[in-house]
């Protein structure tokens, strides 16, 4: 059985974000779910299922309570997880909303806790990009070149921007050249989110 | 589980893929739990709860540390922590063997 | 363990804002938040109905009162005894008279948090506020595991403190967090209760926490390498019961003679300076002599709870039931029995109750009724004055001295009476077949703090003093009354020949009439065939409320026999009339027979009263009393004749 539990998702009372393992299913609207899930979202019990990076978030329809409806989407969805292949996704856009959402949440960590650390290293953090859940930003200062670089970006900004923007799937990182050199992207800091 | 029969020099080390009772896992042997088998009485039932409840479901590994100086009650790592429990309760629970073979032959 | 003894029923703590329990699994660190969370005030009474333990205490935060009651520890919500469904009907508020707790702290060890989440589960579906308090993150973390709490509250949907009980870190946020209990974020929907959702709950839970497990704790595995060793864990283990020993006897000497030195100086100052020669009698005799006599041995029961509270605190205890769990079993008990029983070596009081940590209802019983036979620390005036009536202290027997022989054959057989006990006990109960299986976890050593320690202590002591404060004073006071009265006046002894000047005479005569010496005389048909004298038997029946009395009471009467030298009046002392009139009363028979009635005898109300407690029931304590007595008399009659025969046997050329 594939591992999941429910987390809340803020400010969205009647969705849970339902947490599985990386790479199983991909990231979409769900237009059809195999079993019971894909009942449930045809009656309208389901009101809308969507897949992003951190896992499925399940929207109950408006007559529908987690309390009473819980156990049943648990058991249904962890029957459809066993047939992967027979999701279908909607047709879809990229969700035009997720770069700006992805600017936001990086602009607001880089303003914050995880940057304060790093400038008070005599450093200087920029956001460069946002874009396919994958940030990339630039350091300056005493920062650039400096060997925890890699440790720091991993440690804090990864995670405050996790927190905001759950679907994260890297944060990378260039630094200024010295006069001379040519820009290179530290390939060191970049990460995967967890597989 | 089938038996797979093969020719070995000491008839007492079992192949890997046997399916033994816990009490008779030797110690520095792995085995893997795979049913906690209740003989449907009171206290097989209350077993089972409180087996279950420790950690040991189908699925766990348990490794067998020590035996007390009189052969009972025997100590097993089971996934972070350490349990006593006799042969009487460990005779009800099935493992498959995983791993290392002991240098000793197994003893009940 | 390390509960009080002899403390007061629980009650109804006045008002209180809200009622808080904690809840978690045994050895997760539970007692120690809730004795931070409630200082020295808490209390332990029964659940009704069980021999259940319950502590209770109080905690005032932010002008918000709070009851906190520690629940005993468990490792899931599915009972499988009665006892355990007293935690389950606590949580629910199903116990009668005792309404739904308002809020729950969960505490759980993140060592063992794979195992943990099964509890946790099954905790937050009982939809209360819930606080998640996670212990030894330290360990953890020395241990190589790894954990991130903000990322498991969000997993779990309920707030996760950090607390590090032995530094303190984490309680100060766990106390502010309480006012706002019922604002307490709370999971949308219930973990699965069971089976394979649930292990897919747990391990999506875990990895999205960050958790790697600890690696087995390298400095326990090897510490057991040794203790658990067939041989050298054998002889450890008997080194430790041979210290244990030797702190009853050697290291508290010292200390013992302080405190006598201390009590007969306060009983000289009162002799000196108080005008009433009866209340000086009163108060130097009865009470400073009486109290003083059990006084003496706090340093000893001191010492003995230390070290128990110590090998207890360190995780050694469980080692001993591992090690002793095949002997136990040969007697239908098991390892944690043997605990408790080693603890009654000290006193019976805090060896019964510490039979809490038995899950198996019949178990308990059959360890409370074989409890009392185990050689406690008030036996040992007794012995030691008694073993020097019947051997001189040159006595030897090749190389050992006679006197520590006959004490160690005394402990022995307390001991082996006491195992024979629990089995006949344990076999005569097995009628409703509720047979629990035996399971125990071994935790790593760890190092207790000096304040848990203390705290243990503390309560073993102050039970112990507020024993000697209330029983043994009331005792001997009325003892001393008994022997004392009826007054006589100067005229009244003239009219019977005696001379008011001589004060041996006096108190001679005041001894033979008084009240006491009535009713010992009224039991002498009882015992007669044991060979005790009228004024045994005073000192026997005093001794019933706690067996220190009765050298108090020979010491007593002694002295008024000849005030001088108590310890050569109690050897020449002779039967006044009978048909042993004129023989010693201490010959070796008699002698004999005493010492094996003091193995066997229910002596002690407070065991009694704590019997009534941890049983709910007369019963149980009554039985105990009863087959006690039969024993000791039994005993003592075949000692007494068995002796006879041996000296007759010797006597003869």
């Amino acid at each position: 059985m594939i591992p999941t539990h429910p987390e809340a998702v803020a400010g969205q009372p009647d969705t849970l974000r339902w947490v599985i393992p990386a790479g199983i299913l991909t990231v979409g609207e769900v237009r059809t779910a195999p079993g019971d899930l894909g009942v449930m979202l045809g009656t309208g019990v389901v009101r809308r299922i969507r897949v992003d990076r951190a896992g499925v978030l399940i929207a109950l329809g408006p007559d529908a309570l987690w309390p009473a409806q819980g156990a049943r989407v648990r058991a249904a969805l962890h029957a459809a997880l066993e047939q992967p292949g027979a999701w279908t996704l909607a047709v879809c856009a990229p969700d035009p909303s997720a770069d700006d959402r992805l600017y936001e949440a990086a602009e607001t960590v880089l303003a914050g806790a995880a940057g304060d650390f790093i400038r008070s290293h005599g450093g200087a953090i920029d956001l460069i990009l946002a874009r396919d859940d994958v940030a990339t930003v630039r350091l300056r200062g005493a920062c650039a070149g400096c060997p925890a670089v890699g440790f720091t970006l991993q440690a804090r900004v990864e995670r405050d921007l996790r927190l905001l923007y759950p679907e994260l799937r890297a944060v990378r990182a260039i630094a200024l050249p010295r006069p001379g050199k040519r820009a290179t992207l530290t390939g060191v800091a970049a990460f995967e989110t967890a597989t | 589980m089938t038996r797979m029969h093969r020719a070995q020099e000491k008839p007492e080390r079992p192949h890997p893929t046997d399916a033994t009772t816990l009490d008779r896992l030797g110690v520095g042997q792995t085995g893997r739990v795979l049913a906690i088998s209740s003989d449907h009485s009171e206290p097989g039932r209350r077993l089972v709860e409180r087996l279950g409840a420790l950690g040991l479901v189908p699925g766990t590994a348990i490794r067998p540390l020590r035996r007390a100086p009189l052969g009972d009650p025997v100590v097993y790592r089971v996934c972070d922590f350490d349990l006593c429990l006799r042969a009487a309760q460990a005779a009800l629970v099935t493992v498959s063997i995983t791993a290392a073979i002991p240098t000793r032959p197994v003893d009940r | 363990m390390t509960d009080s003894c002899h403390g007061g029923v629980t009650t109804p703590v006045g008002s209180v804002d809200a009622r808080i329990l904690l809840v978690g699994s045994p050895n997760a660190g539970k007692t120690s938040i809730f004795n931070r969370l409630t200082g020295l005030n808490a209390k332990t009474g029964n659940y009704p109905g069980v021999t259940v333990g319950r502590s209770t205490g109080t905690l005032t935060v932010d002008s918000q009162r709070f009851a906190v009651e520690d629940l005993p520890g468990t490792y899931g919500l599915t009972p499988i005894s009665p006892d355990e469904r007293v935690v389950v009907d606590a949580l629910s508020g199903n116990l009668p008279g005792i309404g739904r707790p308002d809020a729950l702290v969960l505490v759980v060890d993140a060592t063992t948090l794979r195992r943990s989440l099964h509890l946790v589960a099954q905790v937050l579906a009982l939809h209360l506020p819930t606080v998640l308090v996670l212990t030894l993150t330290d360990e953890l973390a020395g241990r190589g595991g790894a954990l991130d709490p903000v990322a498991l509250e969000r997993a779990l949907g309920v707030p996760v403190i950090r607390v590090v009980a032995h530094r303190g870190l984490g309680i100060a946020d766990l106390r502010d967090a309480l006012p706002s209990w019922s604002r307490w974020p709370r999971p949308v929907l219930d973990a699965p209760c069971g089976g394979a959702e649930q292990s897919a709950w747990v391990d999506s839970v875990l990895h999205s926490a960050g958790h790697r497990p600890a690696s087995p704790d390298r400095r326990t595995a090897r510490i057991d390498a040794v203790l658990l060793h067939p041989l050298w864990g054998s002889l450890v283990f008997a080194t430790v019961m041979v210290a244990f020993f030797q702190v009853i006897f050697a290291f508290a000497a010292p200390l013992q003679d302080l405190v006598e030195v201390l009590f007969s100086g306060l009983a000289d100052l009162v002799h000196r300076f108080v005008p009433l020669p009866w209340l000086a009698g009163l108060l130097g005799d009865a009470v400073l002599g009486g109290v003083g006599g059990v006084v003496v041995f706090l340093p000893q029961i001191l010492l003995m709870f230390l070290l128990v509270s110590l090998l207890e605190g360190i995780g050694y205890m469980s080692r001993a039931a591992f090690l002793m769990d095949r002997v136990m079993g040969a007697v239908g008990l098991e390892g944690r029995a043997f605990v408790a029983l080693l603890s009654s070596f000290a006193c019976a009081v805090p060896g019964i109750m510490a039979t809490r940590t038995l899950p198996s209802a019949k178990d308990r019983i059959a360890t409370m009724m074989a409890a009392p036979l185990m050689t406690c620390s008030a036996r040992l005036p007794v012995y030691i004055l008694l073993i020097g009536l019947l051997v001189s202290p040159s006595a030897r027997f090749g190389p050992l001295q006679v006197q520590g022989l006959v004490m160690f054959a005394l402990y022995v057989l307390g001991a082996v009476s006491a195992m024979v006990a629990a089995w006949v006990v344990k076999a005569v109960q097995d009628r409703d077949g509720l047979l629990m299986p035996f399971y125990m976890e071994m935790p790593p050593y760890r190092i207790p703090t000096l304040r848990s320690i203390a705290l243990s202590m503390w309560g073993s002591a102050a039970a112990f003093l507020r024993k000697c404060g209330t029983i043994i004073l009331v005792t001997t006071i009325l003892l001393w009354l008994l022997l004392n009265l009826p007054l006589h006046s100067d005229a009244q002894l003239r009219a019977a020949g005696i001379d008011p000047a001589d004060d041996g005479a006096v108190s001679a005569y005041v001894l033979d009439t008084s009240a006491a010496a009535a009713i010992g005389r009224a039991v002498e048909p009882v015992f007669d065939p044991l060979g005790f004298d009228w004024r045994v038997n005073v000192g026997v029946l005093a001794s019933l409320s706690a067996r220190e009395t009765f050298v108090a009471t020979l010491g007593q009467i002694a002295s008024a026999a000849d005030p001088d030298n108590p310890a050569e009046a109690l050897a020449a002392m002779t039967y006044t009339d009978g048909s042993h009139a004129g023989e010693p009363v201490f010959s070796a028979p008699t002698v004999a027979a005493l010492l094996v009635f003091f193995v066997y005898a229910l002596q002690c109300m407070s065991t009694v009263g704590v019997m009534r407690r941890e049983t709910g029931t007369w019963k149980w304590p009554l039985i105990a009393f009863g087959y006690m007595f039969v024993l000791a008399w039994l005993g003592a009659w075949l000692a007494h004749g068995a002796v006879l025969l041996a000296v007759a046997a010797g006597a003869a050329p």
